[in-house]
C-alpha cells in the first residue's frame, strides 16, 4: 500500500472484527470522539517522517480478532524468579482476575469495567488520546480490550508486575493501563510482554502515567515476543515538580516492535531517566521513538539507548528532546549507541534536539559501529572463543543500561535471558 | 617444543619473514633481537595467530602439532601466550571477569574441572602480588586508564594466571622505567621452570640483564642471521647492528 489511504470505521470493522471497548461504560464520550477521529485517520506510510523506517502494511493488510481466553493458563514461565511482587495478568488483552495476586497497600487498583473512584482520573489521562491523529492511539481508546487504573497514594514497597501474554492466531489485544502517583508516592512497575511460540498477534498496548509533586515512578519493561508478533506500545508520562521517572526498556525479542515513549517534563526539579537495550536477530524489526519535552525550568533528563543488531535485524532509534522557552537551566543528555554484528544488519539512528531556551546544557550523540577487532583478537589470544569474546564485549556494552535496573532480581532475570538468547556471556 | 622451519609471512603486499628457522626446547629462554623493521613483531603476531599476517611458506611445529592450523584461542588453550607490545584497552570488560572466562574455557579444553570462586580469587591474589599489580587494577576494565607500566605488568599478571607452556614477550620492555622493568622481569623469572619456554623479543639489551636468556638470535631482513649465547646481546649493545648488516652484505 503506497498511498496513505484514509480509513473509515467500516474499514476498521474489516480490520478488527469487533466493536468492543472496555471504556464504553465509563467513558462513552471519549469513545465517540475516538471513533469520529478514526474516520479521518489512516495507517502511516514510510513517507510520514515518524514512520520512515517502519512499515505498517503487514498489520493493515490482515484481519484480526479478539480472543478472550478463559481456560487455564500456566503463567509460571513468565514470572520473575525470587521477586516478591503484586501480580496482575492479562491474556490476549483481557484481565485474568483468577491469575492475579495483589495484596493491600497504599494504592487503589480498579478495572475499567468497575471503575468508580478513578473514573475522572481515567478521563483526564486519556482525553488527549481520543483526539489523536495517530491511528494506533485512537484504537487504544476505541478498541480497548481491557484496562486498569492504579492510584498510588504512598510509598509502595512491593513492586507491581503486569504480565501481558498473547497467544493464538491473528489475535488483536489492546489493553490500557493508567497510573497516578500522588504527592511523594513511589511505585516500582514491571511490565513484561510475551507472545507464545507460533502465535501471531497484534499487541497495541498503552500506558498513561501522571506523576504528582515529589513522586517517583520506576518503570521496567521487558519485551519477549514471537517472530510473528506485532507490538505497538505507547507510554506517556506527565511529570510535575520534583518528580522522578526512571524507565528501562529491554527488548529481548519480537518480530515487529514500535515503542513510543513520550515524557512531558512539566515541572521544575524533575528527573527523567530513560534507557533501553535491544538485540534484534533474524528479521526482527525494532523501532524506538522517544520524546522528552522540557516545559519548565531546572529539570534534568538523561537518555541512553544501546543496541546490538544481528543477522538481518533492524533497529530504528529516533529520540527527540525539546527544551521550551521557559525551560531554562535544563540539563538534557541523550545517547544512542549501536553495534552491528553482520553485514546485513541495519541501524537507522536519528537523535534530535530542539532548544528554544538559551541557558541550558544539552548534548546528544549517536554511534554505530562494529566490534573492535583488535580487542577481539586480544581476548581470543587469552583463550576465549570468538563467540565468547563477542558476547563478553556485548555484556560490557549493555552494562550501563542494565545497571539502571534497580530491582536486582529483575536485573538478574534480564541478564539470564540475554545469556539464554546467546547475546551475553555468563 | 617449538620448531620453526623456513617461515615466510607477509602483511598486505610486504614480505616480512623470509625463511626464518628457530628451535626452542622445553625450559629454554630465547631472545630475539634486531633492528627496527627486521620482522620481530611479525614473528610474534604470526605465532599468536593474527589474521592480517599471511603465512606463505614454511612450518611451525608446536608440541608435535601444526601451530599455524590453530585458531588464536586454540593456541592459547594449548599453552601459547603472547604478551602484547601494545596491550588493548577494552572499556567495560573487567580484567577479572575476562580472565575467569578465559581460564574456564582453557580448563574445559584440557578436560579439567572449573575453578571454584575461591580457588580463582586465591589465584588472582597470588599472581597479582607477583607483579605488584594493585587489586583495584585487577578489578578494573581491561587496561583502561592503565599507565604504560601497569599495562605491561597486567600482561605478565595474565601470563602468570594462564600458566602457558610457551610465552612470547613482544617488546615488553618498551615504555618501561627501570622499576617497572625490574618488576616485570621478576614476574617472568619466577615463572621460569624446566617445562616452560620463553621467546623474548626486544630491541635493547637492557631487558636481558634482568631476564637472562639461554640463546640470543639476531633477526635481520626476515631471517635469523646470527645466534649465540647471552654474550651476543652485550656485543650488540656495544657495537650496534651495523656490523651485522656489513657482515650480511659481504
Amino acid at each position: 500500500m503506497m498511498s496513505a489511504q484514509k480509513t473509515s470505521l467500516l474499514d476498521i470493522g474489516k480490520l478488527i472484527h469487533s466493536d468492543h471497548s472496555a471504556l464504553s461504560a465509563i467513558a462513552p464520550d471519549l469513545l465517540d470522539t475516538a471513533k469520529d477521529h478514526l474516520n479521518n485517520a489512516s495507517f502511516p506510510t514510510t513517507r510520514t517522517e515518524a514512520w520512515k523506517y517502519t512499515r505498517t502494511t503487514r498489520i493493515s493488510s490482515k484481519e484480526w480478532q479478539l480472543r478472550e481466553v478463559t481456560t487455564e493458563v500456566d503463567i509460571a514461565p513468565y514470572r520473575i524468579e525470587n521477586i516478591d511482587c503484586n501480580l496482575v495478568v492479562f491474556v490476549n488483552g483481557f484481565l485474568r482476575n483468577d491469575l492475579c495476586k495483589v495484596e493491600r497497600g497504599l494504592f487503589l487498583l480498579e478495572t475499567f469495567q468497575e471503575a468508580s473512584d478513578l473514573k475522572s482520573l481515567i478521563h483526564q489521562l486519556i482525553s488527549d488520546s481520543s483526539e489523536s491523529t495517530d491511528i494506533f492511539e485512537l484504537l487504544s481508546v476505541s478498541h480497548c480490550t481491557d484496562g486498569m487504573a492504579l492510584n498510588v497514594t504512598g510509598v509502595v514497597s512491593k513492586p507491581f508486575h503486569f504480565i501481558f501474554l498473547q497467544t493464538g492466531k491473528d489475535v488483536f489485544a489492546c489493553p490500557m493501563l493508567i497510573v497516578n502517583c500522588a504527592e511523594n508516592a513511589k511505585l516500582d512497575l514491571i511490565v513484561s510482554h510475551h507472545s507464545s511460540e507460533g502465535s501471531s498477534t497484534w499487541f497495541n498496548a498503552s500506558l498513561h502515567v501522571n506523576l504528582e509533586k515529589g513522586s517517583t515512578f520506576n518503570y521496567y519493561k521487558v519485551q519477549n515476543d514471537s517472530s510473528e508478533s506485532f507490538s505497538h506500545i505507547m507510554e506517556s508520562i506527565h511529570q510535575s515538580d520534583n518528580s522522578t521517572s526512571n524507565l528501562v526498556n529491554v527488548t529481548l525479542s519480537g518480530g515487529w516492535i514500535r515503542n513510543n515513549v513520550d515524557i512531558r517534563v512539566d515541572g521544575s526539579g524533575c528527573e527523567a531517566n530513560l534507557a533501553g537495550c535491544y538485540a534484534p536477530t533474524g528479521k526482527e524489526h525494532l523501532d524506538n521513538h522517544t520524546v522528552v519535552d522540557h516545559i519548565k525550568a531546572r529539570s534534568n533528563s538523561n537518555e541512553l539507548y544501546k543496541g546490538v543488531v544481528f543477522d538481518q535485524g533492524r533497529a530504528v532509534f529516533n529520540g527527540k528532546v525539546f527544551v521550551r522557552e521557559q525551560a531554562q537551566k535544563t540539563n538534557a543528555y541523550q545517547q544512542n549507541a549501536n553495534i552491528v554484528m553482520s553485514d546485513d544488519a541495519v541501524v537507522n539512528s536519528k537523535p534530535e534536539l530542539e532548544i528554544y531556551a538559551d541557558d541550558v546544557k544539552c548534548s546528544h550523540g549517536s554511534t554505530t559501529g562494529q566490534i573492535d577487532e583488535e580487542a577481539l583478537f586480544y581476548l581470543r589470544s587469552r583463550g576465549l572463543s570468538e563467540m565468547s569474546a563477542r558476547k563478553l564485549m556485548v555484556s560490557a556494552f549493555f552494562a550501563d543500561v542494565l545497571d539502571r535496573i534497580e530491582l536486582k532480581e529483575l536485573r538478574s532475570h534480564v541478564v539470564s535471558k540475554l545469556i539464554e538468547n546467546g547475546v551475553m556471556l555468563s | 617444543m617449538l620448531s620453526i622451519k623456513n617461515l615466510e609471512a607477509r602483511i598486505e603486499e610486504n614480505e616480512i619473514l623470509k625463511g626464518l628457522s628457530l628451535e626452542i626446547r622445553p625450559g629454554e629462554v630465547h631472545a630475539i633481537m634486531g633492528p627496527n623493521g627486521s620482522g620481530k613483531s611479525t614473528l610474534a603476531s604470526v605465532l599468536a595467530g593474527r589474521e592480517e599476517y599471511v603465512v606463505t611458506g614454511g612450518s611451525v611445529d608446536y608440541l608435535g602439532k601444526d601451530l599455524l592450523e590453530m585458531a588464536p584461542e586454540v593456541r592459547a588453550r594449548e599453552g601459547v601466550f603472547l604478551a602484547f607490545q601494545y596491550p588493548v584497552e577494552i572499556p567495560g570488560v573487567s580484567n577479572i571477569n575476562f580472565l575467569k572466562a578465559a581460564i574456564t574455557e582453557i580448563r574445559k579444553h584440557k578436560g579439567l574441572p572449573e575453578l571454584t570462586a575461591r580457588e580463582f580469587l586465591n589465584l588472582v591474589a597470588e599472581k597479582s602480588a607477583l607483579v605488584q599489580l594493585d587489586g583495584k587494577l585487577a578489578n578494573r576494565s581491561v587496561n583502561e586508564g592503565f599507565s604504560g607500566g601497569e599495562k605491561k605488568r597486567n600482561e605478565i599478571f595474565q601470563m602468570a594466571m594462564l600458566e602457558p607452556t610457551l610465552a612470547i614477550l613482544d617488546e615488553t620492555d618498551s615504555g618501561l622505567d627501570i622499576d617497572a622493568l625490574r618488576i616485570v622481569a621478576h614476574g617472568v623469572n619466577t615463572l621460569r621452570n624446566r617445562e616452560r619456554s620463553f621467546l623474548v623479543i626486544t630491541h635493547y639489551q637492557r631487558l636481558l640483564e634482568y631476564i637472562v636468556p639461554d640463546f640470543v638470535h639476531v633477526l635481520y631482513q626476515g631471517r635469523i642471521v646470527k645466534s649465540g649465547g647471552k654474550e651476543l646481546a652485550l656485543e650488540l649493545e656495544e657495537r650496534g647492528y651495523d656490523w651485522i648488516k656489513e657482515e650480511m652484505a659481504i
